[in-house]
C-alpha cells in the first residue's frame, strides 16, 4: 500500500482531530479518493484508542449502570406514551398561568374602566369650574 | 542499552493482547445491539465501561461529567448499532472516538464559559495512572500499565504532545501557542512519536 507521505503528518492529526477546518477539508478531499490513505486513518484511529487505555482503570458509579437501562427502556416506548411526568405538570402549570393572565387581564380592564370615569368625571368637574372662573371674570 | 534491557524486561512482564478475541466478542455483541438487544448492550457496558470512562474522567477532570460522557456514548451505540461497519475499523475504536469527542465538546464548552478549572483538576495526576481494581479486571489493568510503559518509554517531547493532543483536544497549533513550538515542530513530534508508539506496542498485539 502506497502511503501518501507528504500527508503523513496531517493524517496523524487528522485521526485526532488536531487540524483546523480548513486544513481538516483540505485532507478529507484527499481522503475522498485515496483508500490507502483512508486505510491510514483508521490504522491511525486504532493506535490512539490505545492511548484511551493508559488512562482507563478507575469504576464509574454502579448507578451509571442503572441510567443506561432507564434510558434504552426510554427509548424504547412509542413517543406518545413515554413519561409526561414532567411535561404534565409542565402543562398544568401552563394552563394555571393562562388562567391568572385572564384574571390579571378582567382586573385591569374593570380598573381601566373605573379610571377612565374618573377621569371624565374629573373633566367635567375641571370644565365647570373653568367655566365659572370665566364667568367670575367677566363680571368682575 | 539501557532500551534494550528495558524491552526485554517488558516483553518477559507482560503477557500478549489478544486484541482479536476481544474484537471478535464485542462485534457479536454490537450485532446483537443492531438487533434491539438489551443484554448485548449490557454486557458491552460491562466489558468497556471502565476503558470509556476512564478516558472522560482523563479529560474532565471531574465525575460527574465524566458519567454524562459514559451515558451518552453507550445510548449513542444503542441508536446506532445497526451502522457500525466492523470492517472500518474496531469497536474499542468506536467507543473511545465517541467518548473523547463528547468528552472534548464539554470540555471546550466549559472553557468557553470560562469555567473554573482549578477544581476539576485536581487529582488528574492521580488519575493518570490508575492503580487498583477488582480482580477481575486484571487484564485491563495490565493493558493499561503495557501502554503506560510504552508511553514512558517515549521521548519527553513526543510524549507531551501527544498527550496534549489526545486528551486536552488541542489543535496543533494551539500546542504550539502552548508551547511556544515551531508548527512543524509540533506535527512531527506527533507523527514520530505515535510510529514509535505503535512499534513498542506490535510486539503485545495480536492484530486482527
Amino acid at each position: 500500500m502506497d502511503l501518501h507521505e507528504q500527508f503523513a503528518d496531517d493524517l496523524t492529526l487528522y485521526a485526532l482531530d488536531a487540524l483546523d477546518a480548513g486544513e481538516r477539508l483540505a485532507i478529507e478531499k484527499h481522503l475522498e479518493n485515496c483508500p490507502a490513505c483512508r486505510a491510514e486513518v483508521e490504522r491511525l484511529r486504532d493506535d490512539f484508542a490505545l492511548l484511551a487505555l493508559s488512562a482507563s482503570g478507575p469504576m464509574p458509579p454502579p448507578r451509571c449502570r442503572e441510567r443506561l437501562i432507564d434510558a434504552i427502556q426510554n427509548e424504547l416506548r412509542p413517543a406518545s406514551t413515554r413519561p409526561r411526568t414532567r411535561s404534565g405538570w409542565l402543562n398544568a402549570l401552563g394552563w394555571a398561568a393562562a388562567a391568572a393572565a385572564m384574571i390579571v387581564v378582567i382586573w385591569l380592564a374593570r380598573q381601566n374602566r373605573r379610571l377612565e370615569g374618573q377621569v371624565a368625571r374629573s373633566t367635567a368637574a375641571q370644565r365647570q369650574l373653568l367655566g365659572a372662573r370665566e364667568l367670575a371674570t367677566l363680571l368682575t | 542499552m539501557n532500551f534494550s534491557v528495558n524491552l526485554v524486561f517488558t516483553l518477559a512482564t507482560y503477557p500478549t493482547i489478544d486484541w482479536a478475541e476481544d474484537e471478535r466478542s464485542c462485534c457479536a455483541r454490537v450485532a446483537q445491539i443492531a438487533k434491539g438487544n438489551q443484554g448485548a448492550l449490557t454486557e458491552l457496558y460491562d466489558s468497556t465501561n471502565r476503558m470509556v470512562y476512564g478516558l472522560a474522567l482523563r479529560i474532565l477532570g471531574n465525575s460527574s461529567s465524566a458519567e454524562e460522557v459514559l451515558l451518552d456514548v453507550y445510548v449513542q451505540v444503542w441508536r446506532t448499532a445497526k451502522n457500525f461497519d466492523p470492517g472500518r475499523g474496531r469497536v474499542t475504536s468506536w467507543l473511545v472516538s465517541m467518548a473523547r469527542s463528547r468528552a472534548i465538546d464539554a470540555l471546550r464548552s466549559r472553557q468557553a464559559r470560562g469555567a473554573n478549572l482549578a477544581t476539576s483538576l485536581e487529582d488528574v495526576s492521580e488519575l493518570k495512572y490508575p492503580r487498583g481494581g477488582p480482580e477481575g479486571h486484571s487484564v485491563l489493568r495490565s493493558r493499561a500499565q503495557v501502554v503506560q510503559k510504552s508511553l514512558a518509554e517515549l521521548a519527553d517531547d513526543q510524549r507531551n504532545a501527544i498527550e496534549l493532543a489526545y486528551f486536552s483536544g488541542l489543535t496543533h497549533r494551539e500546542i504550539a501557542a502552548r508551547t511556544g513550538l515551531p508548527l512543524g515542530t509540533v506535527k512531527t513530534r506527533i507523527r514520530s512519536g505515535m510510529l514509535r508508539l505503535r512499534e513498542l506496542l506490535a510486539p503485545y498485539q495480536k492484530r486482527l
